[in-house]
């Protein structure tokens, strides 16, 4: 897990801002989390179509995500049609888990 | 200040996403109407024989479910695989919908077959195969209780109630040609009505614009 930067809130402990997992934090990643922590699996077809993200930047950003652990791409068949399911792991879904807790933490919404 | 602005549209992002998949409607809705737009007819058809007002041979009423369940098998086949490419097709209930469904299928046709069998084999009379009817009503209610406890959908738990129902009436009922009629209006109740508010919601249902 690495650090990522983040705006630090008055009074909020710097131990909250080292948790924020960089390979979930960034805008198509998170957006891909959220949605693969709803409906597991999801093909990248799906994943485009949500996201509105490109075949390449989705591809790279899937790539790290698999990377750290996170989702695992399966490659195979719909009928006759070559499809990619990509599902969220356990490990996954803990560092999602661990992130939303994180930047809860981070924000104070913990607190109210 | 940007920053800060950039990361809670990042998360509002995430958060509309993951709202998005979570409001997925049930998908389900076609095999009800598949199911049900088959059944009821074979079920008036069936009536209409035993009682005489259809000039069928009663020796034909095997072909006619068999011909049911060929017809409805191949489309809950093709459309099957439509459901299956549609965004949020794999949301918890989604796929817990299509599981209970195969299950609840595979029960019926084994109950069917068990029944054919012990017919065929003259352990039991032909007024068994009626229950068969309210064995599909009691799994269907299962099924539809389920899916309405955990979707908390209103329809759903007032349909396993109507499934449930037609389940006693059809066990009442089961020596009396009567049964295949209370047996079509309980899959009226039961599958169609659930079936069209499912595929209502399922077209009512608009993604959010992606970023």
């Amino acid at each position: 897990m690495s650090r990522c930067p983040v705006p630090e809130q008055e009074g909020q402990s710097s131990v909250s801002i080292n948790a924020i997992d960089d390979v979930i934090h960034g805008r198509l990643r998170l957006g891909v989390m959220a949605y693969l922590s709803a409906v597991n699996p999801a093909s990248f077809a799906e994943l485009i179509e949500r996201t509105g993200a490109t075949n390449g930047n989705l591809s790279t950003h899937l790539g790290k995500l698999e990377a750290a652990g996170y989702v695992q791409q399966q490659k195979g068949y719909n009928g006759k049609r070559p499809q990619t399911l990509v599902h969220l792991t356990d490990s996954g879904r803990s560092a999602w888990l661990a992130y939303l807790e994180a930047m809860r933490h981070l924000l104070g919404t913990d607190q109210q | 200040m940007d920053d800060k602005n950039s990361l809670l549209e990042d998360l509002d992002f995430a958060a509309t996403l993951a709202r998005d998949a979570a409001n997925t409607p049930l998908l389900g809705g076609v095999y009800f109407l598949i199911w049900s737009g088959l059944l009821v007819p074979t079920l008036l058809v069936h009536g209409g024989v035993v009682q005489g007002w259809v000039p069928l041979d009663p020796s034909s009423i095997g072909l006619l479910w068999l011909g049911y369940a060929v017809v409805g098998i191949t489309f809950s086949t093709v459309f099957g695989m439509r459901t299956a490419n549609r965004p949020g097709s794999n949301t918890f209930l989604n796929r817990l919908s299509r599981a209970s469904g195969i299950v609840l299928c595979t029960l019926i046709f084994t109950f069917a077959t068990a029944i054919s069998v012990a017919v065929s084999a003259e352990r039991i009379g032909f007024e068994a195969y009626n229950l068969i009817l309210a064995f599909a009503f009691g799994l269907n209610a299962f099924h539809l209780a389920v899916l309405g406890a955990l979707s908390r959908k209103r329809y759903l738990r007032w349909s396993a109630l109507m499934a449930g129902v037609a389940m006693v009436l059809t066990v009442f009922y089961c020596q009396d040609p009567v049964v295949y009629f209370i047996a079509a209006l309980g899959v009226c109740l039961s599958m169609t009505l659930p079936g069209i508010l499912e595929v209502r919601a399922e077209h009512r249902h608009e993604p959010v614009p992606s970023a």
